[in-house]
């Protein structure tokens, strides 16, 4: 159960879609503030919001040079969130699978029955 | 043969829609989902499970309970609920939570057959008790991920497939 403990703070901060956006952005490769502003029409405070909301879910991590202080991104709690998603895929997906043999011997029972 | 595969996708605030479509006639489907000695052949998840515990009182006001269990890991997993609404073929609603949720909620389910032509398409509709745990359930770009990695595992399983044969 401990292992979900970040999950509330992943999926708050990707509940946003314009940091979702940023990171979509980020996982193309290092950016800086005003890199990420040009293509959503944003204030740089703005996005400096967005960003640290990312950067508190570690989501992304901060360089420290002043001059430049790019952003990339943390796979670790996406990994986490997408491991989650993934637990409830696995289960529905053989299952439905396994359903898909199962009817095809029920049809071949009902036609079977329906000779007789 | 094409057999559609499961797609999830969210409505509004607080639910999932998961849908499978069935090359199968609609009672055959339905008949998979309420007939325990059916339930239990398939309702299993990854290999390795089985499904010792199927109990389904299928009447409104009624309750399900169903138990899985994996000997090789040792582990167990339970859930149950109440059948809120039946209008079988065409669909039926129920509560559902698991023993031992982390977010220790309820969700609602409405379960849908529709009929299209010889297939059956399954329609499941989650209903979370907040928005918020509906975020921990799902967000898109993950899902377009996730599909992206299924699709190429499907591929990959086929090609198996082929060669196991």
């Amino acid at each position: 159960m401990e292992s979900f403990d970040h999950l509330d703070t992943t999926f708050q901060a990707l509940a946003d879609p314009t940091r979702r956006a940023i990171l979509a952005r980020l996982s193309l490769g290092e950016a800086s503030v005003s890199e990420l502003c040009e293509p959503f029409d944003m204030s740089q405070p703005a996005i400096s919001r967005h960003l640290k909301v990312l950067e508190q879910a570690g989501l992304i991590s901060r360089g420290r040079d002043a001059q430049r202080r790019l952003s990339r991104i943390e796979g670790g709690p996406m990994a986490e969130a997408n491991a989650w998603l993934e637990g409830f895929r696995r289960f529905w997906e053989p299952s439905f699978q396994r359903l898909d043999g199962l009817l095809e011997e029920m049809k071949t029972e009902k036609k079977s029955a329906k000779k007789r | 043969m094409q057999v559609g595969k499961l797609t999830q996708d969210r409505l509004g605030s607080k639910q999932l829609v998961i849908t499978r479509v069935f090359n199968a006639p609609r009672d055959l489907v339905v008949q998979a989902h309420t007939q325990p000695a059916y339930v239990r052949r398939w309702l299993l998840g990854p290999p390795g499970w089985e499904m010792p515990t199927c109990e389904m009182d299928l009447r409104v006001g009624g309750r399900y309970r169903w138990e899985w269990s994996n000997a090789e890991r040792k582990m167990t997993m339970g859930l149950g609920g109440e059948y809120l609404e039946l209008d079988l073929p065409r669909f039926m609603r129920v509560t559902q939570r698991f023993d031992d949720a982390w977010d220790g909620q309820q969700s609602e389910i409405f379960t849908e057959f529709l009929e299209q032509g010889a297939q059956t398409i399954l329609k499941m509709t989650i209903t979370y008790e907040s928005e918020a745990i509906l975020e921990k359930v799902m967000t898109t770009p993950m899902a377009n991920g996730m599909e992206m990695g299924y699709e190429r595992l499907e591929s990959l399983l086929k090609q198996m497939e082929g060669e196991a044969a």
